[in-house]
């Protein structure tokens, strides 16, 4: 077995990636704001190449069913809306970030269904938790960033994790604390602070697993409850899947009744279905 | 057994039923072909695209008691496999109870 890693060299391997580019760090911090300037936006996107291609490729996905190709940014956003083009264009972004190596056995299409799902249930969360569907979106799509970092930089202990979930049957977060001494969640914080995501989303990727037992709806608390709705409404797709346990007080602050749970699981069920077509096109 | 299928309405439709025939939007553009197995998903993503009525193979739109049963029990097991270590927990298990009755329940 091997020995524990530190944060520091984590940290090292994360200041190696990639900085995200100031386009999507600008599209992130505006996600907050309500009165943007989406012409100037629209037009800092036109001048990156890369996420122009992005953005067009999003519009022309057969899921939009569009008759007539779209060629333009104005054009996408005239058929898509500024928010969808934003959340899409920054969560593609970001999750190019961190590019597998070769020879891995990670299973990376396993690891973007769970985000998928997380990310529409945390959107069908925060509707009814009176916060922004498009944060709780791509906080829900970014909250396990850090499991990519350490399957990605040290893939020899990943397997070792891996492993040990196996044989103990055991969450992934203890399997990571017993081969790394760290965790996921620690690890995706460190990589969201060097990426400068706003506070919120930097908060919601560390405490996903461990939110503040604050009596108030924070964006952690919605993260929290979104993975475990992913993992419990099955849509991972990994036969020994565990549902990550939730605790009774961020329950309570959550205070959703039958009925917006039924309508949480339905939505998220339909939104997966609908949000793998165009993500993983 | 009709093999031209019947019109039922969308709220009718059920997860297991089979499409008779290609079902298309207002464009023309086909959603799903005919032959296809509706699943909750796919209701849903109807449903939110305004479609009114699905036209189904006869057979499947009466699923039989044993098979609606079978797959209950399916559902039951499989969500107790997935919170096999976190059933005990109070909050946890309230969820467990939820999806249990949304997966018998089916979509309202």
């Amino acid at each position: 077995m091997s020995a524990a890693v530190a944060i520091e060299d984590v940290i090292k391997r994360i200041h190696d990636l990639p900085s995200l580019s100031a386009v999507v760090v600008e599209l992130l911090s505006t996600m907050e704001q309500e009165d943007i300037d989406v012409h100037l936006l629209a037009d800092k996107i036109t001048r990156d190449q890369a996420l122009t291609a992005k953005t067009l490729r999003l519009a022309n996905s057969s899921f939009y069913g569009m008759q007539s190709k779209v060629t333009t940014i104005q054009q996408a956003i005239s058929v898509l809306g500024f928010h969808s083009i934003r959340t899409l264009v920054t969560a593609c972004s970001i999750a190019g970030g961190i590019p597998p190596g070769p020879g891995m056995h990670f299973d990376f299409p396993g690891f973007w269904r769970h985000s998928v799902a997380t990310a529409v249930a945390a959107k069908a969360l925060a509707t009814r938790l009176g916060q922004s569907a498009e944060t709780a979106f791509t906080a829900g799509l970014l909250h396990d960033l850090g499991t990519l970092v350490l399957a990605t930089r040290f893939p020899q202990q990943y397997d070792e994790a891996l492993a040990y979930r196996k044989a103990h049957d055991c969450y992934v977060v203890q399997a990571e604390q017993a081969i790394f001494g760290l965790d996921h969640a620690a690890v995706g914080s460190a990589l969201a602070a060097y990426w400068k995501f706003p506070a919120a989303m930097q908060d919601a990727v560390a405490r996903h697993h461990s939110p503040a037992q604050s009596p108030t709806r924070s964006l952690p608390l919605t993260i929290h409850l979104a993975n475990t709705v992913a993992h419990a409404l099955d849509l991972s797709g990994q036969e020994d899947d565990l549902a990550p346990p939730v605790s009774h007080q961020l329950w309570q602050t959550a205070g959703l009744n039958e009925q917006a749970w039924f309508e949480i699981f339905r939505e998220t069920e339909a939104g997966f279905h609908d949000m793998s077509q165009i993500l993983m096109a | 057994m009709n093999d031209s299928g019947q019109s039922i309405d969308l709220g009718a439709a059920r997860a297991g039923m089979v499409l008779a025939c290609d079902l298309s939007d207002g464009h023309g553009t086909v959603l799903l072909p005919g032959g296809a197995s509706l699943t909750e998903a796919t209701l849903a993503s109807l449903r939110r695209r305004g479609i009114e009525t699905v036209n189904v193979l006869g057979q499947a739109a009466a699923p039989d008691e044993a098979a609606l049963a079978a797959e209950r029990e399916r559902a039951r097991l499989r969500l107790a496999r997935l919170f096999r270590q976190s059933a005990t927990e109070q909050a946890s298990a309230t969820l467990l109870q939820l999806l249990l009755a949304y997966r018998q329940q089916g979509p309202a």
